[in-house]
């Protein structure tokens, strides 16, 4: 589809954009990308795929190690996202306070990594009025780190990036529904894109694509859910929708879940930041598992999914503790579940397989 | 910790009738036993029992005279009596899957047990409240299962993560000094959290914290981990080693989990005069002591008697673990305001042991003050790790490599017995102290002499 081409050129970075604005990488969807848009940079998400070992195995990887810190570490190696100014870093989950810690413990800078200059950004996750209090201290820690203490500007950020999510929305909406117009591949290819895009490069694309939507075939397949530990591959994602399915939301750092509350835009940017953190929605590291339950449940209900699909890998231990109370919820209210092997995101041969029975059921439905 | 020899204990897998090397060892063990048999006692007339994880101040706790359990502490006891297959297997049976953290778990999993004669010690009370910090990502779903289980409150702690820290070698003065390692910020946000437990106790158990007791508990704490101190020094120092650390963890950890009493303080003072004994009268643990080992990693507590075999084999003694010297450099905390004090001891304890580049100076630095030849690493070599780190072996080993020390990585789980394949592991290390420590001291001297 011509009209999806733009957003896989950003992608795979063949597209020229953005080429005025300094890079801030991040890691993490805590990360007030506010902050980094009314500093006049360009948030740049680091889309490191856990599947592609990259030369940080070979590098610092003996005794093996979580794949996606691992990924993360070799795409800043191989500077695919091109010169880094600042790496931003959220402190949940943990995971990121250990990659800042090994980023910094790596006195010994290597040729072409010497962009690494990260800064954590802990946040803090209980919902006290102390935490908040604290919270509201550490993004203004971070705007100064990053040169957006002006207020003006940063009011400015928050309507502009609410502008974006609101786009967000629209074009997942695309994919569920009477009448769908996109595959959950293709929404996530607009989503993912904006995470990569200064905000006046993306909006123009995805305006042309709404508007165009109406006109495109309705999109077929068993609407299901996506829980997949995270990752930017479609792989597995794409063996899905090969196999009869068609996935109308995600529940992890992917997708859906990803777009996130809207901020304030009156009163003290930052704490409104801060209170827009405090309502985001809950991923499986740092939230509890009924909280968890409860977004999965509410969003395959929302979204008239017929069958929940957990892409948990075998590094992904948050996910694995939740999954019995979700099947045991989803299957409750008549949602079906089904658990793909934890090696599928290493070798995706098998997952077309693996739900083949439920796209047939679909269709004698 | 658990005490493997235990009369009760079922037919073991492994040879673990090793000698105890420390008069008081059956005394440590004895008074833990009725220590437990007391709590049961006290929550069974109706005191309140708090079920806690090792990252949490046990000393608020022991200021407010509520009894506690540490997580860890029970899952000791479970491996200790070959009890881990069965009730991991329970756990696996209700969908949780077999990688997922063995030691942080392995206490919830023995509830499930439903023949309470079978239970470790006639099994763990059920508590009132449960209490965790998140040194994971898991762990407060750990909690969360427990909570659920017992229809019982949980409080979450959480911890800030330090500011920037030092790059350049250990910080001076350790026991004083934890503020400006850690930063303000950092202490006030955990003061901050105690404070909230302190209430949270207060309002679920009705006992009042008390300002003064609690000092009297933390300059208890102090007196005992000194003694660990001199003990980790004098080990450190002493060629041959008195002990090792088969007898050294057990010895440290059973007066840990007693910290703030008495008894804690005066079983660490046996416990150095007992080694010092040792020394004064040329007593060792392997009179031809040939290699000093360090065993990088949590206890391997369900087989103690594995680290005496290399004694024999090879005159290689491990002689150095995390337990003592934690007990001496991370616990032994001053300052003017003993909440505060507290919260830096809990920070080191988690920054020395897991925090990058803190533990990796730490532990080059403990390999040096104890003449190690040799790192034994528990864990290592998978992708699926419930640490969720990478990098860190290379951390560790760059490091240990600067100084000229080799490492071995194991990669196998101090609570799950499935996971240990003794002869295995038993080769592994043997060749590793054949042809990684004597056979290149051999090359490096035959070079000299030549």
């Amino acid at each position: 589809m011509s009209l999806l081409a733009p957003f896989q050129a950003i992608l795979d970075g063949e597209a020229q954009i953005d080429a005025d604005r300094a890079v801030v990488g991040w890691v993490g969807l805590d990360i007030p990308l506010e902050v980094i848009d009314a500093a006049g940079r360009r948030p740049v998400r680091i889309r490191a795929d856990a599947a592609v070992s990259g030369p940080a195995k070979a590098t610092f990887g003996e005794g093996g190690g979580h794949p996606g810190m691992r990924a993360i570490v070799s795409r800043l190696m191989t500077g695919e996202d091109g010169p880094i100014e600042r790496l931003a870093i959220g402190s949940t989950p943990v995971t990121g306070v250990w990659l800042y810690n090994l980023l910094i413990s790596l006195g010994d800078r290597r040729p072409g990594v010497d962009t690494w200059d990260a800064v954590l950004v802990d946040l803090a996750r209980r919902d006290a009025p102390a935490a908040h209090v604290r919270n509201i201290d550490a993004i203004r820690a971070f705007a100064e780190d990053v040169g957006a203490i002006d207020c003006d500007a940063l009011l400015q950020a928050i309507a502009d990036r609410n502008a974006l999510r609101l786009h967000l929305r629209q074009v997942d909406s695309l994919r569920f529904g009477p009448s769908p117009r996109l595959t959950g591949g293709q929404a996530r290819l607009v989503l993912d894109a904006a995470e990569v895009a200064s905000l006046p490069t993306i909006i123009p694309l995805i305006d042309a694509l709404l508007d165009q939507a109406p006109a495109l075939p309705v999109s077929t397949g068993a609407p299901v859910i996506y829980s997949g530990s995270g990752g930017p591959s479609l792989a597995v994602y794409r063996a899905l929708e090969s196999a009869g399915l068609r996935i109308v939301g995600d529940d992890q750092d992917y997708g859906s879940r990803a777009i996130g509350p809207d901020v304030e835009e009156s009163g003290d940017p930052f704490a409104a930041l801060a209170e827009r953190y405090r309502r985001r929605f809950p991923a499986p590291a740092g939230w509890t598992i009924k909280s968890r339950t409860d977004f999965l449940v509410g969003l395959a209900r929302e979204r008239g999914a017929q069958a929940v699909i957990f892409d948990i890998a075998d590094y992904d231990h948050p996910a694995a503790w939740d999954l019995p109370a979700q099947t045991a919820a989803l299957n409750e209210v008549g949602v079906t579940v089904r658990v793909l092997s934890p090696n599928a995101w290493r070798d995706p041969k098998d997952v077309a397989a693996a739900v083949a029975d439920l796209a047939y059921e679909a269709v004698r439905g | 910790m658990a005490d493997a020899n235990a009369p009760d204990r079922p037919a073991a897998a492994f040879q673990n009738l090793r000698a105890k090397n420390l008069s008081f060892a059956k005394e440590n063990s004895e008074f833990n036993r009725q220590w437990f048999l007391d709590l049961r006692a006290q929550v069974d007339a109706g005191a309140p029992l708090a079920f806690v994880n090792a990252d949490v101040p046990t000393e608020i706790f022991k200021a407010m005279d509520i009894p506690a359990v540490v997580n860890q502490w029970w899952s000791s006891v479970v491996a200790a009596k070959q009890k881990s297959p069965a009730y991991l297997a329970r756990l696996n049976a209700r969908g949780y899957r077999e990688n997922l953290c063995k030691y942080c778990t392995l206490a919830y999993a023995s509830v499930l047990e439903d023949d309470p004669e079978g239970a470790p010690w006639g099994g763990l009370p059920t508590p009132t409240m449960v209490i965790s910090a998140n040194d994971c990502n898991s762990l407060h779903k750990v909690f969360e299962l427990w909570a659920d289980r017992f229809d019982i409150p949980f409080f979450a702690l959480e911890r800030p993560a330090p500011r920037p820290p030092v790059l350049d070698g250990l910080p001076v003065d350790l026991k004083r000094d934890w503020e400006g390692l850690f930063g303000a910020a950092a202490i006030d946000a955990m003061v901050e959290q105690y404070r909230e437990l302190i209430a949270f106790l207060e309002h679920h158990t009705g006992r009042q914290f008390d300002p003064s007791r609690f000092a009297e508990v933390m300059r208890l704490v102090n007196e005992q981990e000194e003694y660990y101190a001199l003990t980790r020094d004098l080990i450190a120092r002493t060629r041959p080693a008195p002990i090792n650390i088969a007898d050294q963890m057990p010895a440290t950890m059973i007066p840990q989990w007693h910290r703030g009493a008495e008894w804690g303080r005066d079983r660490a003072k046996v416990f150095y005069e007992e080694t010092l004994e040792k020394v004064r009268t040329g007593q060792a643990a392997a009179k031809n002591e040939q290699v000093r080992l360090m065993w990088l990693g949590t206890g391997l507590w369900y087989n103690l008697g594995f680290y005496e075999y290399f004694q024999q084999r090879y005159g290689a003694v491990f002689v150095w673990s995390i337990y003592l010297a934690i007990a001496a450099d991370a616990y032994p905390t001053y300052g003017d305001d003993p909440l505060r004090a507290l919260a830096g001891r809990m920070a080191k304890i988690y920054g020395i042991l897991n925090t990058a580049p803190l533990n990796v100076e730490w532990f080059k630095t403990e390999a040096r003050r104890a003449g190690i030849d040799g790192v034994v690493s528990l864990t290592g070599g998978t992708e699926d790790d419930c640490r969720e780190t990478f990098g860190q072996h290379y951390l560790v080993r760059r490091a240990f490599e600067q100084a000229g020390i080799p490492v071995l990585r194991l990669g196998v789980d101090n609570a799950d017995a499935r996971s240990w394949d003794d002869e295995a592991v038993r080769a592994r290390v043997g060749a590793f102290i054949e042809t990684e420590i004597l056979a290149k001291r051999t090359t490096v001297s035959g070079q000299e002499g030549a």
